[in-house]
């Protein structure tokens, strides 16, 4: 790999220990995938946000940049925190929360506190190099907004955002963001979480181009999430939607390697909670954006929840939200509106834990005791709709 | 015995016993339950979704196509392999960016060492199955199947 004298530099120690060893992850993380030299990002992602005792090297990484004095070098945000409320076994689980997040605001974090942070904090520009972690996030990322990252991991991000590099490699280069599969959807309604589950299973890392579907921004957010949980997808295309496939035939070099059908009843097929009996609700994995809480909230208005539900909700939209008609209507309604992660929350809550139902098709592949169901069968179960 | 080639990510030289999946591992998913806060259970796969659900990858050959799902997958191996509780060594089909970060940041960050070797051969999962004796050499990127 090629450096530039101020990588020889860091990489000499000359910058201090933390830099060295940060920079040296990234050539090690670099040379494998045959990346020719590191270059400069304009923005980073953490997903490591839950103070989980169990992760002490990820502390001792952090221990060694904060003691160096680094700061990020680009704007960096920072995934959800694992809980709202914390009980005392919560809280011994998550001893290292507060260290954690003070790690993170010595370093120069952004406490967004989101996995949605394209939805306002850190929205890269088409074409920009990027060095996210957060599988949902580096979907989005690449796929709906035209940015380029790989997918990275927690520690190498942090890696990424103190020298403001990321190996040249992957989804950073042209020749890796062509279409490799052909999705075709033969259904009358499309549920876009169940349909991201599916395509993940199926394509595992390739680059799946959908024929065009109408979608919005947040049924691009929950597919892609499920497309990154089911499978490795860094990247897709739908057919006139996303910036880089204007169509079919821009977006493939040659004839698709694979064309893959979805039915109506393969959709239907991940409606898991058929066979279970689901005793709470939650929405939102990734986050809800405010449309979400809007279309969604609207059900609740002026009703009574029959199973105890969550919105688990960008900490910024919570925040805005408060004092609205709609807050009080859902809380109202018995809506517990949270701006936790929902996966580290009922991970850490297992004991006497109830069987979750979700429309988030992610949520349902990470938790233990959880189902899947579309957003009119969570509603129907949260006894807001018949 | 067989001899396959592949590349060699990280050297290092390890003999044990294989744990053979074709379908490709979420091990954020599958580390990352309640009974892995306990450290004996600490490499016991529990995704649900898997063939592999409930197998203690401890000290085994793992050998799988390449990882899947969340981005806490490298620090999940870093954390598995510090807590003694990771595999022997991998052999995979496509070592993705994940998983190599994993042992990359194992190497840098606490000097540890899990051989792992990518062959693309799609035939990887019939010529090693669960439970043969396997030698993987990290520096030359072979695995011999002893028996």
């Amino acid at each position: 790999m090629k450096l530039s004298p101020e990588e020889e530099d860091i990489l000499q120690g000359k910058q201090g220990e933390g830099l060295r060893r940060a920079l040296k992850t990234l050539i090690r993380y670099g040379e494998v995938f045959g990346a020719d030299r590191l270059v400069e990002i304009e923005s980073a992602h953490l997903a490591g946000s839950f103070g989980l005792f169990l992760y002490p090297t990820y502390y001792d990484v952090l221990r060694l940049m904060v003691a160096d004095g680094l700061k990020v070098k680009v704007p960096t945000t920072v995934n959800p925190r694992p809980i709202d409320e914390p009980k005392f076994l919560e809280r011994l689980t998550l001893s290292k929360q507060g260290f954690l997040e003070e790690s993170l605001a010595k370093l120069g974090v952004i406490p967004n506190y989101s996995c949605v942070c394209y939805d306002e904090e850190n929205i890269p520009s088409p074409g920009t190099i990027i060095a996210w972690a957060e599988s949902s996030a580096v979907q989005f990322a690449n796929s709906a907004l035209g940015a380029r990252t790989n997918r990275n991991s927690v520690a190498i991000d942090l890696c990424s955002a103190v020298t403001g590099r990321t190996p040249h490699f992957g989804y950073i280069l042209d020749e890796n963001r062509r279409g490799q599969v052909l999705v075709k959807v033969k259904a009358k309604n499309i549920d876009f979480p169940a349909l991201g589950y599916l395509i993940g299973k199926k394509v595992v890392n390739r680059v799946p181009v959908i024929e065009h579907l109408e979608c919005s921004r947040d049924d691009l957010k929950n597919m892609g999430a499920a497309m990154a949980a089911s499978g490795a997808v860094a990247l897709f295309h739908v057919e006139g939607i996303t910036p880089e496939a204007p169509s079919l035939k821009e977006i493939f070099d040659r004839e698709p390697e694979a064309v893959i059908t979805i039915t109506g009843d393969d959709l239907d097929s991940l409606r898991s909670f058929k066979n279970a009996n689901p005793e709470m609700v939650v929405f939102g994995c990734p986050q809800m954006t405010m449309r979400e809480v809007k279309a969604i909230g609207e059900c609740f208005r002026g009703k009574s929840v029959k199973l105890p539900t969550y919105f688990c909700v960008i900490p910024r939209v919570k925040e805005e939200l408060k004092g609205t008609e709609l807050y009080n209507d859902l809380i109202q309604a018995g809506v517990r509106i949270r701006s936790q992660c929902p996966v580290a929350t009922w991970t850490v809550k297992f004991i006497g834990r109830k069987t979750i139902l979700s429309n988030s098709a992610k949520l349902y592949y990470y938790l233990h005791k959880s189902e899947y169901g579309t957003t009119e069968d969570c509603l129907r179960f949260s006894g807001v709709s018949t | 015995m067989k001899e396959i080639k592949g590349r060699g990510i990280i050297p290092g030289r390890a003999r044990g016993k294989a744990l053979v999946t074709s379908q490709p591992l979420n091990l954020t998913s599958g580390l990352s339950k309640p009974l892995n806060l306990f450290r004996r259970l600490a490499g016991v796969y529990y995704d649900r979704h898997h063939e592999l659900y409930k197998k203690d990858l401890y000290n085994r050959i793992l050998v799988f196509p390449q990882t899947i799902g969340s981005t806490f997958t490298g620090m999940i191996i870093l954390e598995t392999i510090r807590r003694g509780r990771g595999p022997l060594a991998m052999i995979v089909q496509e070592a993705d960016p994940l998983l190599t970060s994993g042992v990359i940041l194992a190497e840098v960050w606490i000097e540890h060492k899990v051989p792992l070797i990518e062959i693309p051969d799609t035939d990887l999962f019939t010529l090693i199955r669960t439970d043969d004796i396997v030698e993987v050499d990290g520096d030359t990127g072979t695995a011999r199947i002893i028996g």
